[in-house]
């Protein structure tokens, strides 16, 4: 018996996630463009917009002119490559043997021996595809002998087929008009000038000059479609999830025999990584409490980090700084990794002083008081004081630039949030105005800035805002 | 009181937002006596702001803010006309140098430039302001300006302006520079502030979000009034009252700018006056063969009197250079647009039109009253225009000859297009919503409901106001069509010269309306496809039947030719071709030369909007009789049955029933000619309506007066135009009549021209009985030519030339033929070898069929072609022998459209002609059979959508043209129709159509009740001609 292969192709795939992603647009005509943008080219498009004469290759706005209910979406590469993943996830529940292939939405699943675990392929196959339509996937499956042949089939039929012989697939594979197959569509388009539709044409011409002719890609499908040519699945390797669970026998409310229990769970996860290479990023703890509820957290080191005492020690400083309700009895700890130098690799770092010790007292910060609690200063391109500089969370520690004046500098303290003032400060000078207005196209802003000398010499920068008709001290110059 | 001497208007493109006119106005509002307009490198909306200046009585001041090459500006003012030459030349020199929109010069080429100019050096942007070190420019500057440079104190209540200003003051004692106050103006009024704020954005290629402090952080850069200013420079009055001084000291004008033709090419012992005359009677003695008759004689005198008393006579004898070079060079050309009302340009062979026989009116091309320069435009050949322009540049040189400017101003969907990017509205709702709005309409509530969206949310307010505002305003500088500013001094002493975007090309920096308010000459060089087709014809009847047939020779009122006209067979006719040109055809039934003036001059949206169309009709056909609302107009509208036609007939209106005097009559057309202008047109209603009720003419015609008017607005056409075009049309209709293949072979070879697309002209040639033989390699050559062949109408077939095949370059055609003149080729394998042709040109040519004559079918050729692709790189090729592969033949319906794809025609047959047996089992007629059809029966008809067009005015009703291989058939399709099957009417290239017949005088229209998709079977698709 030879061996029995199963093609399962979700047609149009980009066109099914985005649809998936919106399901109220059901019904209704829709398509992806390759870009948010007016010019940007339409690539799938379902039955509802074909029937109303939109098609790939027009452009965006055209599409839209044409059919005002048209819903357009992007779907980008890594939303693809998730539900490509998604999909196989699912698909190993039905065979040990998944291959990813292209066109992104096409499997080829080992389906050898699998009738004598099922009554026949034909409820294999059907079950595979039931599955996937109750999770929201139009697929085609086709159980048969060889590569082509049920890739070819799938892409030409709809719903499930099985081929009992060789034979039967070659002859069915034959009927498959080229430009179903995905191929270059240049390719496609010349050898149809030439009246070669199916690929049974295409078994008709010489190889050696259609080589000649069109290259090796299309003599490559000739001879795909010709031979019965022997190409193993090449399957991927489901990798194993970095995560530990810890039941504790009485519900722990002592933070450092809870930390020290995630500690013993960290250490094994973090061997698992030293062997693949890499240093943990990320540490995810999910918390069952007593009274039910459950508390999720992450932690993150400076750096990739193979060093389970920093990992605790961030640990405790994240715990310790989260409100407790009661005792945990179960803690799931999960670990990310990333690909890592060999410093990062050491198990235990040296203990020396180093710049990055500035990163990890950082890191500990964010830890206790949280991922915004540490920021820097930057300059902003605006005109409003408090739109001149803005705060962005940091991991570094970046020195000041040292500035070097030849006059002494008045420093201008600008306060994050304007003192509303009940009335203008008693002054013996005012320096102004200088006007500020703008913003229209959002919430226009009028301030006239004045700077007022007051009697005691000190000097204030105050405005009057006349929308909200008061006076506001802006800052104080020392 | 002061003078703003820092005001940039709309002209310095992308950064003024105020026209040059309502800065001036606003100052002359707010009480003060001068402005100085100083836009960014170039003097581009001097004129307009001139002419708002002397209508207000405001003295103007001409400068430039001027961009040097470390980054900062200096103001510069002409003091006088030497101060102005200085600065034009100085803005030439660094626009020449510079990429097209930028400019650089040196400071030295500032200081050697400063006689007869004030130099004002400071503010943002000035190196004053940039903290660099200025002492090394601000001794330069003392030096060559003397007391002629001021430092100028600007203030704008800016968090900067301080600094700055201390910097100034302390440069201004240093040097003993007396300083000045100015603020940099950028609009009349604060309002225009968001304006502005855009306009930068749109400069930076930013949003609003994004455009941080590249947008002014205040609204201080409007004009303010005396009080204001003077409030502004509290401190310093002394700095106020100096804008005044420096204002006295630019006394200059552009008005003192003249003008005179190069005039060095003159006969030894000929003055200029003397040798015109000579010329103009040599050629009438031409014209009138001998004898001229004496009220020619009197005529040409009475424009020579004229013409010398104006000074034009070198304008006229320049324009008679273009046209003698022409003529010289065998090129066709012809004078068009009023220069047609003048005898002297008639016998100078300016134009072709006699205006004594056609009784045009000369005041109309040159009054003294006008004080107006003469406006020639020439029309050339279109295939050879650009050999005219660069004799124009060799023999002017290109100092004194350069073309003039065409401002590109903000339309309806460009302003929508730019404020919707910059407010950060959605590329593709910004698309949508400038398809949906009319091209001059606005964006309203209703077309912001239209896309889906709320016109309350403030960012729909702000792009629907902000667009109406940008509007007019000019964007970029283009150049153009055809004119030429030419002088016997550098062209750059009276204007900056620019870069044009295309090589080679300069340009000035005012365009036709600055030069005609100021009175400068122009040369209009415009391509015409209608000659190209003239001059092929003609030659092409020469060689083949030895007949010549120039535009001299052609019979006026030849029967045969407006018979053809009557019965709407105009297919390629120049002017009188398109669909609403044939249905008028049966009513008006021309039957001589001045009945085709009409023809030409009544499809236009003034006559039809007016009324005037279907008034002109009914009287033409005896149903209404031809009155006159008042018998002062009978001289003014007798030649037209009493309704005005002609632009001419509409100025003269308003003077004789209107009472308008000269020179509003002037203004008038001048408005017309402004109508991109909105609001030009409305201010003589209420003056043109009451003036006609006063002198007795009832209210309406006077309303249907003014209605016509405002369609010249958009487009109209005088009379003599209409004569010149009649002319062309005429005779491009009487080749048409009487040597259809040579017409039908010189029409294909004058493409792109005309209404129709190629398919279309070949189908009707062939409907004729002109055989078409597609392209062949071993026997067409780059253009189409003409082939004896016994069953071709008149022996003679076109053979369609290599030109036409796609994706084949005319330097593939070229090496196709010097390959052929060196001996044909024997196989497709010798062909390929010896042209040396890429795969490109290669695989197009097997596609249409042009190896036929190798023995190869389309298939045998592709297959072949890709094969010898491969082997060309071989050391030895040679024709490798191969099993032979059988491909299926094509099908008729298959064949016809391999040529579409291949050729966008088919020499084979129309493409729903292999389709008329399964067409006529449907029930479906041809369009001969619907022709033949009684008014009101229902008819169901398919055919291929050949044009589509939206009159903008047509109130949504749409007009298809659809076609088969018998002919043509009009639809009619109302708003609620077409809305209906919008998404089929638009797209289809084979489209049903069930109707009502509507046959009225002879013409055929099927008036749409429902659109429908034909059939499965999908014949060639054709190109439709769509217009809006």
């Amino acid at each position: 018996m030879s061996a029995r292969l199963a093609c399962v192709s979700l047609p149009a795939f980009p066109l099914q996630v985005l649809l998936r992603h919106h399901p109220e647009w059901k019904g209704y005509p829709a398509a992806v463009a390759e870009e948010d943008r007016p010019r940007a080219r339409l690539v799938w498009v379902n039955d509802e917009a074909r029937r109303a004469g939109v098609f790939p290759g027009l452009a965006y706005a055209t599409a839209l002119a044409l059919l005002p209910t048209l819903r357009v979406g992007v779907v980008t590469l890594q939303e693809v490559g998730r539900e490509v993943e998604a999909v196989a996830e699912g698909l190993y529940r039905h065979s040990p043997r998944v291959e990813r292939a292209d066109p992104p939405g096409t499997f080829w699943l080992d389906a050898s021996g699998l009738e004598l675990l099922h009554p026949s392929l034909e409820g294999w196959a059907a079950s595979l595809r039931g599955e996937l339509a109750r999770a929201g996937w139009e697929a085609t499956v086709v159980v048969g002998f060889s590569r082509f042949g049920t890739y070819a089939v799938a892409r030409a039929c709809r719903g499930v087929k099985v081929f009992s012989s060789p034979e039967e697939e070659y002859t069915a594979a034959g009927r498959v008009r080229l430009w179903e197959l995905e191929l270059d569509p240049e390719g496609v388009e010349a050898l149809e000038k030439l009246g070669v539709r199916t690929v049974q044409d295409l078994r008709a011409l010489p190889e050696v000059g259609l080589r000649e002719r069109f290259g090796h890609p299309v003599a490559e499908v000739r001879r795909l479609a010709t031979a019965s040519v022997f190409d193993p699945l090449r399957p991927k390797v489901q990798r194993e999830e970095l995560v530990r669970q810890v039941v504790l026998d009485a519900p722990e409310s002592d933070l450092v025999r809870l930390v020290f229990a995630i500690k013993n769970t960290l250490d094994p996860l973090l061997q698992t990584l030293a062997r693949r290479g890499e240093a943990a990023s990320a540490v995810e703890l999910s918390l069952q409490q007593q009274n039910g509820r459950l508390m999720v957290t992450e932690v993150r080191p400076a750096t990739p980090t193979l060093d389970s005492s920093q990992l605790a020690d961030l640990v405790r400083l994240r715990l310790s700084s989260l409100p407790w309700e009661a005792g945990v009895v179960e803690a799931r700890v999960r670990v990310w990794g990333t690909r890592a130098g060999p410093e990062q690799l050491r198990a235990v770092p040296v203990a020396r002083r180093d710049p990055e010790e500035a990163a990890r007292a950082l890191a500990r910060l964010r830890a206790e008081f949280g991922d915004g609690s540490v920021v820097r200063a930057v300059l902003r391109d605006g005109h409003l004081p408090e739109a001149r500089y803005g705060w962005v969370p940091t991991d570094r520690v970046r020195p000041p630039r040292r500035l070097v004046a030849s006059e002494p500098i008045l420093v201008r303290r600008v306060y994050r949030k304007p003192v509303p003032l009940d009335a203008l400060p008693a002054h013996r000078a005012a320096f102004g105005p200088e006007e500020v207005a703008g913003g229209w196209w959002v919430r226009r802003v009028h301030r006239s800035y004045y700077f007022l000398e007051t009697e005691a010499g000190e000097l204030l920068w105050v405005y009057y805002d006349h929308r909200r008709r008061r006076w506001f001290l802006q800052g104080r110059v020392e | 009181m002061y003078a703003p001497l820092w005001c940039k208007s709309n002209h310095s493109f992308l950064e003024g937002a105020s026209h040059p006119e309502e800065l001036v106005r606003t100052a002359h509002e707010l009480g003060l006596p001068a402005l100085a307009l100083t836009d960014r490198d170039g003097v581009y909306g001097a004129v307009e702001a001139l002419l708002a200046a002397e209508e207000v009585g405001l003295h103007l001041v001409v400068g430039a803010q001027v961009s040097v090459c470390d980054g900062t500006h200096v103001i510069l003012l002409a003091q006088d006309r030497e101060g102005y030459r200085n600065l034009c030349r100085l803005l030439t020199r660094g626009r020449l140098r510079s990429q097209k929109g930028s400019s650089e010069v040196t400071w030295e080429e500032v200081c050697e430039r400063a006689a007869g100019l004030v130099a004002l050096w400071g503010g943002e942007g000035s190196l004053l302001a940039s903290g660099e070190d200025p002492h090394a420019v601000a001794g330069v500057l003392r030096d060559a300006f003397s007391d002629r440079l001021y430092l100028l104190v600007a203030r704008h209540r800016r968090f900067s302006d301080a600094v700055v200003e201390a910097r100034t003051r302390q440069l201004a004692s240093r040097y003993g520079a007396p300083t000045v106050a100015g603020s940099e103006v950028l609009y009349h009024t604060p309002a225009r502030q968001p304006l502005q704020d855009v306009l930068t954005c749109v400069r930076w290629g930013v949003t609003l979000a994004e455009a941080g402090r590249r947008i002014r952080p205040n609204a201080e850069h409007a004009l303010k009034s005396g009080e204001e200013f003077a409030a502004l420079f509290l401190d310093d009055p002394v700095s106020v009252r100096r804008t005044l001084e420096v204002v006295e000291r630019c006394s200059f004008s552009l008005r003192e700018l003249r003008y005179r033709y190069p005039s060095e090419w003159l006969p030894e012992g000929y003055t200029s006056g003397q040798w015109l005359r000579q010329l103009t009677f040599e050629g009438a003695r031409r014209r009138y063969g001998g004898s001229v008759p004496p009220e020619v004689v009197a005529q040409l005198e009475r424009e020579l009197a004229l013409i010398e008393e104006l000074d034009y006579v070198g304008y006229f004898l320049t324009v008679h250079d273009v046209v003698a070079f022409c003529h010289s060079q065998g090129i066709l050309c012809q004078g068009r647009g009023s220069a047609a009302n003048s005898a002297v340009c008639y016998c100078l062979g300016i134009t072709a039109v006699d205006p004594v026989r056609m009784e045009l009116l000369f005041e109309r091309f040159l009054s003294r009253e006008r004080a107006e320069p003469p406006d020639i435009d020439l029309d050339i050949q279109h295939d050879r225009r650009e050999e005219v322009i660069q004799w124009m540049y060799r023999k002017y040189g290109r100092e004194r000859a350069a073309m003039v400017a065409n401002k590109i101003r903000y339309r309806i969907r460009s302003a929508l297009r730019d404020v919707g990017k910059v407010l950060g509205v959605p590329l593709v709702t910004v698309d949508r919503l400038s398809k949906l709005v009319d091209l001059h309409g606005e964006l309203s509530p209703g077309v912001l409901r239209e896309a889906g969206l709320d016109p309350e949310a403030p960012v729909y307010r702000h792009l629907s106001s902000l667009t109406a505002e940008l509007v007019g305003f000019p964007r970029h500088l283009s150049i153009h069509p055809g004119g030429f500013l030419l002088g016997s001094e550098p062209v750059c002493d009276l204007v900056p010269v620019e870069n044009a975007a295309m090589p080679g090309r300069t340009v000035v920096q005012w365009d036709k309306s600055d030069l005609e308010a100021l009175g400068l000459f122009k040369v209009d060089l415009l391509g015409l496809g209608g000659l190209t087709l003239l001059d092929r014809c003609t030659k092409l009847v020469r060689e083949h039947r030895g007949v010549e047939v120039g535009l001299d020779r052609i019979p006026p009122d030849d029967p045969d030719t407006f018979e053809m006209i009557r019965r709407q067979d105009t297919v390629g006719v120049f002017q009188i071709e398109s669909r609403a040109q044939m249905a008028i055809a049966p009513r008006l039934q021309p039957r001589n030369y001045y009945d085709l003036v009409v023809q030409v001059a009544i499809i236009r949206p003034g006559p039809i909007e007016g009324g005037m169309l279907e008034a002109y009709l009914r009287r033409r056909q005896g149903l209404e009789p031809v009155t006159y609302p008042h018998p002062c107009l009978v001289p003014v509208l007798e030649k037209t049955l009493g309704v005005p036609l002609f632009q001419e007939q509409v100025i003269r209106l308003a003077v004789v029933a209107a009472g308008y005097t000269p020179g509003e009559a002037d203004q008038l057309r001048r408005d017309l000619g402004a109508w991109q202008r909105s609001g030009r047109l409305e201010r003589h209603r209420q003056r043109l309506i009451a003036g006609m009720v006063e002198r007795g003419i009832p209210p309406e015609f006077a309303e249907r007066v003014f209605r016509q008017i405002q369609g010249f607005g958009s487009y109209g056409f005088p009379e003599s135009h209409a004569a010149s075009f009649a002319l062309i049309a005429y005779a491009t209709a009487y080749l048409r009549c009487h040597f259809l293949p040579e017409f039908v072979c010189a029409l294909l070879n004058a493409q792109p021209m005309g209404f129709y697309a190629v398919h279309t002209l070949v189908d009707d040639a062939r409907r004729h009985g002109v055989v078409v033989r597609p392209v062949d390699v071993l026997r067409s050559d780059w253009d189409c030519t003409l082939e004896p062949c016994a069953h071709s109408r008149d022996g003679l077939a076109v053979r369609v030339g290599l030109r036409y095949v796609k994706g084949l370059g005319e330097q593939d055609g070229r090496r196709i033929l010097n390959s052929r003149a060196e001996g044909g080729w024997r196989s497709l394998g010798e062909f390929v070898r010896r042209t040396g042709l890429g795969r490109r040109p290669l695989l197009s040519l097997a596609e249409a069929d042009a190896f036929s004559g190798f023995g190869l079918s389309r298939r045998e050729a592709l297959w072949e072609v890709r094969a010898l692709l491969r082997r060309k790189g071989d050391a030895l090729p040679a024709d490798v022998p191969e099993d032979p592969v059988a491909f299926e033949p094509l099908s008729l319906l298959e064949a016809i459209r391999w040529d579409y794809e291949a050729t966008d025609h088919s020499a084979r047959g129309h493409p729903l002609q292999p389709l008329r047996p399964w067409l006529t089992e449907q029930g479906l007629p041809d369009a001969q059979t619907v022709a033949t059809m009684r008014d009101g029966v229902r008819v169901r008809y398919a055919g291929l959508v050949i044009c589509r067009q939206a009159p903008e005015r047509a109130g949504g009703v749409r007009f298809l043209t659809l076609e088969d291989e018998t002919g043509f058939v009009n639809v009619v399709a109302w708003r609620d129709v077409f809305e209906r099957y919008r998404l089929l009417a638009t797209t289809a290239s084979f489209l049903g159509v069930t109707g009502r017949l509507q046959v009225e005088d002879g013409v055929v229209h099927l008036v749409a009740e429902r659109f429908w998709s034909p059939s499965r079977t999908r014949p060639a698709r054709v190109r439709s001609r769509d217009f809006r």
